[in-house]
């Protein structure tokens, strides 16, 4: 089992994304567009079918105001998480019955174990646990986010 | 669609369906929050995509999947990664475009780009 500092330094980039839209397969189209940007992903089109694939299979790990959603795709060049942050809030649709403020993305590339990708998943869930720690990631400047979620209790 | 976005999609679908189909990955996701239980909806999924795949293409994704665990290799450096071994330079797609291709090393489909 991995520790909380070990699974996002395992994620070479961090990004955070100020979102811009409201609707969850907007949203995913531009965490992958961010992504893209910043060399991650070779091919963002088959990424955000996977995304919506694991939409359709129920994967996203739903919190109050927060969502954890991943995947471990050939397109996907190196590990990788993105924040999503959205003041307006994002409806995100299935059993989220209010409007989501912090998408946090794991990516992963397709030679990365499925149990090492599982790691950082629910690593990047239990970071997202406590209400207080959402609250600073929100509030937080875009630099300081990784080192809340590196010391988030768990 | 292109034969290669259809066979990355196929290998993609295969990749979150083995977190699923892994007992110690379903059960540790299933903790966290994850459920499953568009299972059905996405193995109706891979049977479509299976099914539009070129037959020439879906073969070879099939036999790679049994042989070595995954249905797809890349290349890097005009290396296959699977059995590293060096690609000929006329088998390279041209720049910009990727593209599908078996391995003339250990017969892996390959996605060179």
């Amino acid at each position: 089992m991995v520790t909380m500092g070990r699974a996002f330094a395992a994620s070479s980039v961090f990004e955070i994304v100020g979102l811009r839209h409201k609707r969850r397969e907007s949203v995913l189209a531009q965490l992958v567009a961010a992504a893209e940007r910043l060399g991650l992903v070779r091919d963002p089109e088959v990424l955000l079918a996977t995304l919506s694939r694991a939409q359709r299979l129920g994967s996203s790990a739903l919190g109050k105001g927060h969502v954890v959603t991943h995947a471990r795709s050939v397109t996907v060049l190196r590990s990788a998480m993105l924040l999503g942050r959205s003041e307006r809030g994002v409806e995100w649709g299935g059993e989220a019955d209010e409007p989501v403020q912090l998408v946090l993305l794991v990516l992963s590339p397709a030679s990365v174990a499925a149990a090492t990708h599982v790691d950082h998943v629910t690593e990047a869930v239990r970071a997202l646990r406590l209400q207080r720690t959402r609250q600073k990631v929100q509030e937080a400047v875009p630099e300081a986010v990784r080192s809340v979620l590196e010391e988030a209790p768990r | 669609m292109s034969a290669s976005r259809q066979a990355l999609e196929l290998f993609d679908l295969d990749q979150l369906l083995e977190l699923v189909y892994d007992d110690g990955c379903r059960s540790r996701l299933a903790r966290a929050g994850f459920a499953t239980d568009g299972l059905a909806l996405l193995e109706r999924e891979r049977r479509r995509l299976f099914a539009h795949l070129d037959p020439r293409w879906s073969i070879a994704y099939d036999r790679s999947l049994a042989r070595y665990g995954r249905g797809v290799t890349l290349v890097r450096d005009r290396v296959c990664q699977g059995c590293f071994v060096t690609l000929p330079t006329s088998a390279a797609p041209p720049p910009g475009l990727g593209g599908l291709h078996l391995c003339v090393s250990c017969g892996r489909l390959l996605y060179w780009r």
